[in-house]
């Protein structure tokens, strides 16, 4: 189906974005005329966005994330560097135009803190003189993307005697063979025994969503990868798009193919601009395989294609709703709950939106088995899940551990530097104190049985940020 | 007709069409859920403001974005839902600058009526007087922003013919505002661009030259309450003494404008009814200076814009055994907010350097210590002294006033009338 024009707005917003600096008062005149929209609309997309500007914003665009690992990692002392180097303060271009500094939420890579984005090219493990070297190289004229870090993965733990899930070599095409021969209803009863439940954070049976969406009688449905990643802390799904961007598109083609879908799209947030191109290889890669495009994999009238679409710097387009509002090239906010995305999704057609780690896990479970998956975890919540670590411990980054670990076990492998409270699933989940070191980590019910269910940050901070003011800290994390 | 499936709302059992809006079926079983963004017309609902949210299957969830399904269990009004509706209706008054005697919409406004209705006598927030600036540019319009709740309705309903949007939403977060196009308000009808400012459930859409005002009794909120037995709450609990011994009364008018005072004394003869059983001290009525005695009751008129106005304040607490505040400036500010959202310094500068009248160089801002200083803001009685009831209205009505004053005073019993219970 042809999608309607607004949709690509959002990537004119881009070019023109990194193209100039920013949006001139001409480019929304032109806009509007060319989406038949009336200007004030443009205006209200552009000015949703952190990362779009009606204003220059330097020939090197600064973001220095100012998240709450950020802080405790010395993010004071490099803001002060930067503005000493480049000459501006904060929220302002130098008189040159050359630089321009801003402040930006999480940007997924907490496991590397301090860390900025230079024209949303990482740089991570910032300090002082890695910062002079940087604005010096620029000031020369240095292109920021050959200098430019490429972040590490960072995977620090696999639940032992190889039984990784996510992480093993993957053999593309493996998985979606194994869904044809299953067929749509065996792979629901697979995802379904396998108790997969989304990763996103919400934990709704996958195995239902998909089903709603396969009995929906539209001929027109949409496969949408929740690849927005917003919650301060977590980076599992950078980790994942980095290393098993195949497994990714491969769990789309499942669930294509199950629910009768001929269209995915990849939500990807505007922080990970510099894994766009990773990912539109591998899904290259899959087009020239067959796996993608017509009767992909060989299967006569299977025909799925998968496009990314590149948000633009916003925590509430993490929200499915708003999610779809933003792929349709209007303002990310989230729709009254009158339809499931199930029903009226992306241009009001039956839509399947899912995290990545869930389409990832779906691939796997598809390849390896309900059963061999279910040999890992605990009863009622088996198989694995990625947890993104990060703060006062000696090794941040990301842990595969079996569902029904204990808090003080992944303390232990993480070296935790005296912990004393760990934040679990970002500023709106839940902050447990080291007391409760012995619950368990799993997606059952949080108050019934006293688990935690995480969607994947552990923030950990240690006695010494509790020191002068607990109320100040809180703040700063809440806020 | 789809097929019909039981439901109940508080506790009373119903039969509806499955499928259909939850608030179409309470409004048609004669059930008030208070709403402010809910618009018949607008499918699917905006959802923006909240104030309908019930207890719906055990859950919070706002009533106008339910569909009726089999066993639908919604609770309306238990103590804790009425109260943080309330609360969150206050919040509205609190965010913008909503100064009902000012405004164009009073009386035909949804956000007021919704204040009516739930019976808002006083806020538990604090206003936050941000500056807004009202945008006079488009050329029928007035874009209020100081009164917009950001409700959506004009988004999403006003379109011109060749179906571009008007009204959009702008920046983001806390910052979030409603902007218009002012290339594409030209466009609209003049029936287009009344139909604006009537689906804009606050005075926050004005076209020009079209005025809403209308006498009391004629403007569409002013006579009958929604709710069917609407009596603002039941006050009063203890009987009369039978011998009464009369108390005493001092009142002031702080920084308020004395019409509070011209609607005490608006009761007509009553007033000889009234002075039989009160006796006044400190008043302007009797024009006492000082305090002669310990005062039963000390009604205060008008908000604190100055230091002489604090020492008065705190003198009645001194003094009174009750502490009144008595119409919108005493409650939160009123009509001097005004120049809240404005430094001090540039409203001197406004009215006594700059301002049509003065001679350059000829005045000078008044400065003498014997002078009161002006404060940097107006504040409300109750943010300087412990305020004990809350007389709303602007000015509120006679009868209510002395309702409500002899409730206190004897805990006679009584009920406001909605007709009663205004604020401007
Ligand atoms: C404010 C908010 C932010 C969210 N952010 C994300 C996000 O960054 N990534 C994500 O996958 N899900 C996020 N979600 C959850 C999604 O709405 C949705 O439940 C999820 O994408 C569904 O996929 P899943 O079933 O695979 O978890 C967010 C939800 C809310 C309410
Ligand atoms: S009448 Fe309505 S819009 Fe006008 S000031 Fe009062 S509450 Fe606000
Ligand atoms: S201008 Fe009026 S209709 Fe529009 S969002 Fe604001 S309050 Fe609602
Ligand atoms: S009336 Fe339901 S949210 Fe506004």
């Amino acid at each position: 189906m042809q999608e309607p024009l607004q949709t690509r707005m959002m990537d004119q917003l881009w070019d023109l974005q990194l193209s100039n600096g920013y949006i001139t008062d001409e480019d929304v005149i032109k806009l509007s005329r060319q989406f038949n929209l009336s200007e004030i609309e443009v205006e209200g997309v552009v000015s949703f966005y952190h990362f779009f500007h009606r204003k220059p914003t330097g020939k090197y665009t600064i973001y220095l994330n100012n998240s709450i690992v950020a802080d405790i990692k010395g993010f004071s002392r490099i803001k002060e560097t930067l503005e000493r180097e480049s000459g501006t303060t904060f929220g302002s271009v130098d008189r040159t135009g050359t630089f321009g500094l801003f402040l930006t939420p999480c940007i997924g890579l907490s496991d590397q803190e301090p860390s900025a984005l230079i024209n949303f090219y990482p740089f991570t493990n910032l300090n002082a003189i890695k910062i002079k070297d940087i604005i010096s190289s620029l000031k020369r004229g240095v292109d920021p993307e050959t200098i430019c870090d490429s972040p590490a993965d960072n995977i620090r733990y696999m639940p032992p005697g190889n039984k990784t899930v996510f992480f093993k070599e993957f053999a593309n095409g493996s998985a979606f063979a194994r869904a044809t021969t299953l067929g749509e209803d065996g792979v629901l009863e697979e995802l379904k025994k396998a108790e997969l439940a989304g990763r996103g954070g919400a934990y709704y049976p996958t195995w239902k969503k998909w089903s709603a969406a396969k009995s929906q009688p539209s001929a027109t449905k949409y496969v949408v990868c929740n690849a927005d990643e917003g919650e301060p802390g977590t980076f599992k799904d950078r980790v994942l798009i980095n290393t098993q961007a195949n497994t990714l598109i491969e769990g789309m083609i499942i669930c294509g193919y199950t629910i009768g879908a001929e269209n995915g799209i990849v939500y990807l947030r505007g922080e990970y601009r510099w894994l766009k191109n990773k990912l539109e290889a591998a899904i290259d890669e899959y087009k020239k395989a067959g796996l993608l495009g017509t009767d992909c994999g060989n299967i006569k009238g299977f025909n799925f294609d998968i496009r990314v679409q590149m948000g633009a710097g916003s925590y509430v387009c993490g929200e499915e709703t708003a999610l779809l509002e933003s792929l349709e090239g209007k303002r990310g906010e989230p729709r009254t709950k009158w339809f499931f995305p199930v029903e009226k999704g992306y241009l009001q057609h039956p839509t399947v939106i899912n995290n990545v780690e869930t389409f990832c896990a779906a691939a796997r479970i598809i390849e390896i088995g309900a059963d061999a998956y279910m040999s890992q975890g605990i009863p009622g919540s088996p198989g694995v899940k990625l947890l993104s670590v990060s703060g006062d411990c000696k090794l941040p980054g990301l842990y595969e551990i079996e569902w029904g670990m204990t808090v003080a076990e992944l303390l232990e492998l993480c070296e935790a530097e005296d912990p004393y409270y760990i934040q679990v699933s970002g500023p709106s989940g839940e902050c447990i104190s080291i007391k409760e070191k012995y619950r368990r980590i799993s997606m059952l019910d949080l108050l019934a049985r006293k688990d935690i269910r995480c969607g994947g940050s552990f923030m950990i901070f240690s006695k010494q940020r509790f020191g002068k003011s607990a109320a100040k800290f809180f703040r700063i994390l809440y806020v | 007709m789809s097929k019909l499936v039981n439901i109940t709302i508080d506790g009373k059992a119903i039969q509806a069409e499955e499928g259909k809006g939850l608030m179409l079926v309470a409004r048609e079983n004669g059930i008030f859920i208070p709403s402010l963004c809910f618009y018949e017309h607008i499918e699917p609902p905006l959802g923006t403001c909240r104030v309908c949210t019930c207890k719906i299957n055990g859950k919070y969830s706002p009533a106008c974005t339910e569909k009726i399904t089999e066993g639908l269990t919604v609770e309306v009004n238990t103590e804790e839902l009425v109260d943080s509706r309330k609360a969150l209706v206050e919040m509205m008054f609190a965010e913008g600058n909503h100064i009902c005697p000012a405004c164009e919409k009073s009386g035909h406004c949804d956000l007021q009526h919704m204040g009516y209705e739930l019976g808002i006598s006083s806020t538990r927030f604090q206003h936050l007087f941000k500056d807004r600036a009202i945008d006079y540019k488009p050329s029928r319009m007035v874009m209020e922003h100081n009164r917009c709740i950001k409700c959506l309705r004009c988004v999403v309903d006003v379109k011109t013919d060749d179906g571009k949007k008007v009204f959009n939403y702008q920046d983001r977060g806390n910052e979030t505002y409603v902007g218009i196009d002012y290339e594409q308000e030209e466009k609209l009808s003049e029936e287009q661009v009344i139909n604006a400012m009537k689906i804009c459930p606050t005075g926050a859409i004005i076209v020009r030259g079209v005025s809403l005002a209308a006498p009391f009794g004629d403007r569409k909120y002013d006579m009958d309450s929604v709710q069917k037995d609407y009596t603002k709450k039941k006050h009063g609990h203890r009987s009369r003494p039978t011998m009464m011994e009369k108390k005493i009364v001092a009142t002031v008018s702080l920084a308020g404008c004395f019409g509070c005072h011209m609607s005490m004394l608006d009761i007509d003869t009553d007033l000889l009814d009234v002075v039989e059983l009160i006796s006044f001290d400190k008043s302007p009525l009797t024009d006492f200076k000082n305090f002669t005695s310990r005062c039963h009751i000390g009604i205060i008129e008008g908000g604190v814009c100055n230091s002489e106005n604090i020492e008065t304040l705190r003198k009645f607490r001194e003094h009174c055994d009750i502490l009144v505040s008595l119409g919108e400036c005493s409650i939160w500010g009123g009509l001097p907010t005004m120049r809240n959202s404005i430094p001090l310094s540039e409203c001197l500068e406004e009215a006594y350097l700059n301002s049509a009248t003065s001679e350059p160089g000829a005045n000078i801002v008044p400065y003498h210590e014997d002078l009161p200083k002006i404060l940097d803001r107006v504040y409300a009685c109750s943010e300087i002294v412990r305020i004990d009831y809350f007389i709303p209205g602007c000015p509120p009505d006679a009868n209510h006033i002395w309702k409500a004053v002899k409730n206190i005073l004897w805990g006679e019993e009584y009920s406001i009338l909605y007709s009663e219970f205004k604020y401007d």
